[in-house]
């Protein structure tokens, strides 16, 4: 597999993707880093904020993207919401993946036991109706903002873990571990040096379409109440707010969602251009003839 | 005897790469033609070039009739509707023929349905026929076979059922029998001598072994480099050959069959070159021993001794 | 054969066996004590000691996971602490619908990823352009598609009822909901063995067989499409017969999903865990047939099987 290189290593194809990618989450990134130079997004304003019938209100110069049902800034909020949203999701969707990783490493390297366990733990976890257990999970840990990312973790590890456990197994039985071996490699060290470069661009390219799951199960579980608690805004709580709203202030949905999607739609953008970073010989159809 | 397939002038390039050139030839109704050459001498690529089923980026000049029609002349719609009844294709690897997920049978049928609008039950009786006429055992049960279920040999015949369905003027075999043991080889080759004695089917018979040639062949076409190096009936080609290389290929084909035991084989020196670096004048020049300063200069002329034709500049035998 | 059915049911079990137990170990950390939701009021110690040993609470642990594994096999998933009804009636009231749900969602699925993966195969034009809308679609969770269609169907062109129902018109925007988030899945799986059945040598060999391409892709491709269709299919059922929380609740579905989530608010632990494992179990079931479907479908696994 070609190794990955930086900007004019890329092959055409994966230009596009990667730099529109890279382009979205720098967009949706600043703005959530810069957060809090788009004003309070706790402060009701009453003055401007509502209109005289007390119903948020559209944009205007000073609420560019308008108010909610509390007369709240949108964009303060929203930007906020990215900083909260974006950093639950891409930590969840990193320790997922390590512990994923790990699990599925170990279980298809060393074989024996830690296969067997894992590899019943990882069926037990794939066979777990996502939403649901992430509810169950809820009312287990302690509320918080390093709730959501617990419950990320614990529902999607498996997913990367059975990957790996496949690539490792298929590595293993290739038997150039066993020539290792017979060599007089240590185990551990076959490990760090053969196999984990060899798992890397699997991992690189499955890195982002996780965050991308991660972030979209943080706006579920915040749309349903098990995640990031109100006031403190997330975007899955803004859209479960902006339902309540549809009919007379649908801004107050499409708002959050629609940095949702940027985000998300980022994030696969550069797992595509990774993707394609390896390219597959050209397929053409025969039916042309 | 009338010609069913004539080739004019033939050349197949892809860029700058020329695969063929120069091509001529005649296919005779009721014979089986064999086009003779190594890897890489663009042997796959005249059959595919005949049909016209190379792939979109081939530039291909020349003439090509089959059965008195212009291949390259027709619009495409035409040609779909000719195809199957015009050429029967049996490629090298019978599996890469045959649709894995579809039994056999339905594979020989369709082209009853879609050429002759038969209708299901129809075409599938057709289809048992046909693959009775190629010797397959209990013919009704094996046409409810996958392709993977069938032994090579068996599979081989059921694709060479499928392209005698319609009767086809011409049948392009690309080395057929190579996968198979010996054995299944002389089999099909005793099945494809009968069919086409009964039904006088115009042949291409590629292959690049010498011992089928000496049993299936009326003529011999031998290919070197993307060119036609010698053409000719087979018996005369085999017993007196003209072109240094066929003379090659002859000698290590007999040398094999009746050479000394314990002699070490005789071999041509050096590779066939690959379509990029064609050596220039006559490509076989840097093998040839009885090369000369002339041979590398330029391609030689077309000589013509009756029925035979050569391209060297110092032919053997009693060519002169 | 016979032996790899009976290994893949002999592993569905022991995940199955594995989910619960894992069941019964979360309910030591869930909260939800049954003494507080069962008595009337704060109880007494002997009231609440009478409580515990009434539920078997008082037992060891292993004792109590015995019995928890004969209840289960039994098919007694306890009883709501809310509701006072057993919660494998609670759950069997709430499955016609959202089996319906499921059907519905999967069907519309296939009806909208086949023609857009098909489409994505045969023309490059179009390619770009689904392209572009599978992404669109996959970057959007499977609420906000449903909250979007309420607002654009529901309150914008008012096709559709927004408040909640069982019927079929108000099946249709939770079932297209699911598809259209199913959609990029299935054209993805749909366009790549299409594409890599039009680019193979069977395909060159019907060219040249002279048979017209319709034919080709329906009798020739396609066959090659519907064991992997399959296969996603069964999955995706047995995902969505657990309960689809999101959809359900969106638009006031009456089923699984929308009980597991009252059941969690009211704090009604058995509810939540029977969901779970009601759930878990379709999972592994939908799981086994989906792959016996693909031996099915395709020849050639099943001899290798053999």
């Amino acid at each position: 597999m070609a190794p990955i290189t930086i900007a004019s290593g890329w092959p055409i194809e994966a230009r596009r993707p990667l730099w529109g990618g890279i382009a979205l989450i720098g967009l949706i990134g600043g703005i959530a880093l810069l957060a809090p130079l788009f004003g309070d997004p706790y402060h009701q304003d009453f003055v401007h904020g509502l209109s005289p019938a007390g119903l948020p209100v559209g944009p205007t110069p000073a609420h560019p993207l308008g108010t909610d049902t509390l007369g709240r800034d949108v964009l303060a909020r929203v930007a906020l919401a990215g900083r909260v949203s974006l950093s639950i999701g891409i930590l969840a969707a990193f320790l997922s993946l390590a512990l994923g990783a790990t699990v599925g490493m170990f279980a298809g390297f060393y074989g024996g036991v830690l296969e067997a366990a894992g590899m019943r733990l990882t069926d037990i976890g794939l066979a777990l109706p996502t939403t649901l257990a992430g509810l169950a999970l809820t009312a287990l840990l302690p509320a918080g903002l390093l709730r959501p990312v617990a419950i990320i973790t614990l529902l999607f590890w498996a997913y990367p873990a059975r990957l790996v456990y496949n690539e490792t197994l298929r590595m293993r039985r290739r038997g150039f571990v066993e020539a290792a071996v017979a060599m007089g490699e240590a185990r551990h060290r076959i490990l760090l040096r053969h196999i984990l470069p060899h798992l890397r661009s699997l991992l690189l390219t499955y890195a982002p379409m996780n965050a991308a799951a991660a972030v979209m199960m943080e706006a579920t579980l915040s749309y349903l109440g098990a995640g990031v608690p109100l006031p403190t805004p997330s975007w899955g709580n803004m859209i479960s707010e902006g339902q309540g709203a549809l009919a007379f202030a649908p801004h107050l949905f499409l708002a959050p969602a629609a940095f949702l999607m940027l985000t998300t739609s980022g994030l696969l953008l550069i797992a595509e251009g990774l993707k394609r970073i390896h390219p597959e010989g050209a397929r053409f159809s025969w039916l042309a003839l | 005897m009338t010609a069913v397939v004539r080739i004019r002038d033939l050349e197949v390039a892809y860029g700058s790469v020329r695969i063929l050139e120069g091509i001529s030839l005649e296919i005779r109704k009721g014979e089986i033609l064999a086009l003779v050459g190594e890897t890489g001498s663009g042997k796959t690529t005249l059959a595919m070039a005949l049909a016209r089923m190379l792939p979109p980026g081939a530039a291909v000049r020349g003439y090509v009739e089959v059965d008195g029609w212009a291949i390259y002349d027709l619009p495409v719609p035409v040609l779909r509707s000719l195809r199957g009844r015009l050429i029967g294709l049996v490629p090298q690897d019978a599996m890469a023929a045959l649709n894995p997920v579809l039994p056999v049978g339905a594979q020989v049928a369709e082209v009853f349905q879609v050429h002759l609008g038969l209708s299901a039950s129809e075409a599938w009786a057709r289809a048992v026929e046909a693959l009775a006429r190629v010797r397959i055992p209990r013919p009704e049960q094996a046409a409810r076979l996958y392709p993977h279920q069938l032994s090579g040999g068996m599979r081989q015949r059921a694709v060479l059922a499928m392209a005698l369905a319609l009767n086809p003027p011409v049948l392009i075999a690309d080395e057929p029998t190579t996968a198979l043991d010996r054995l299944t080889q002389g089999e099909i080759l005793a099945l494809v001598r009968r069919l086409q004695a009964e039904s006088e089917i115009a042949v291409l018979w590629i292959t690049h072994d010498m011992g089928v040639v000496a049993a299936l062949a009326h003529r011999v076409a031998v290919l070197y480099a993307g060119r036609l190096a010698e053409v000719g009936p087979c018996a005369e080609i085999l017993s007196a050959p003209f072109h240094p290389y066929t003379e090659a290929l002859v000698r290590t084909y007999y040398d094999l069959i009746h050479g000394p035991r314990g002699e070490p084989l005789y071999a041509i020196q050096g590779y066939p070159p690959s379509a990029r670096d064609r050596p220039s004048g006559c490509p076989f020049h840097p093998r040839c021993p009885y090369r000369q300063e002339i041979c590398q200069d330029r391609f030689p002329e077309i000589l013509q001794r009756g029925e035979r034709i050569v391209a060297c500049y110092f032919p053997r035998g009693n060519a002169q | 054969m016979a032996r790899f059915i009976g290994m893949r049911v002999a592993h569905g079990a022991v995940t199955l066996l594995g989910l619960i137990v894992l069941t019964f170990a979360l309910q030591f950390i869930i909260p939800g004590d049954p003494v507080r939701m069962l008595a009337p009021r704060t109880p007494s110690e002997e009231v609440a000691r009478r409580i515990r040993a009434q539920l078997g609470l008082d037992r060891p642990w292993w004792e109590q996971l015995g019995r928890y594994l004969l209840r289960v096999a039994q098919g007694d998933l306890g009883e709501s602490y809310v509701r006072r009804q057993p919660v494998a009636r609670l759950i069997a009231g709430r499955l016609p619908a959202t089996a319906a749900l499921a059907l519905a969602g999967v069907l519309a699925e296939i009806l909208l990823g086949l023609p857009v993966g098909i489409a994505m195969a045969l023309s490059p034009r179009l390619r770009g352009l689904l392209s572009g809308l599978n992404l669109i679609l996959l970057s959007m969770p499977t609420f906000v598609i449903g909250i979007a269609l309420l607002l654009a169907l529901g309150f914008g062109a008012r096709l559709f009822p927004t408040t909640g129902g069982a019927g079929l018109r108000e099946l249709i925007l939770p079932a297209l909901t699911l598809g259209l988030a199913g959609t990029p899945w299935y054209a993805g799986v749909v366009r790549d063995r299409l594409e890599e059945s039009l680019g193979s040598s069977y395909v060159r060999m019907a060219v040249a067989k002279g048979l017209p391409n319709r034919w080709i892709l329906f009798r020739h491709c396609l066959p090659h499409v519907f064991p992997a269709l399959a296969t996603m299919a069964g999955m995706d059922l047995g995902a969505y017969l657990s309960g689809v929380v999101v959809v359900e609740a969106i638009f006031g579905w009456p089923g699984i999903g929308l009980l597991a989530v009252q059941a969690m608010q009211t704090l009604d632990r058995p509810v939540v865990m029977g969901t779970l494992l009601v759930g878990g179990a379709s999972v592994i079931a939908l799981n086994g047939v989906a792959d016996g479907l693909r031996m099915i479908l395709d020849p050639r696994t099943r001899e290798e099987v053999g």
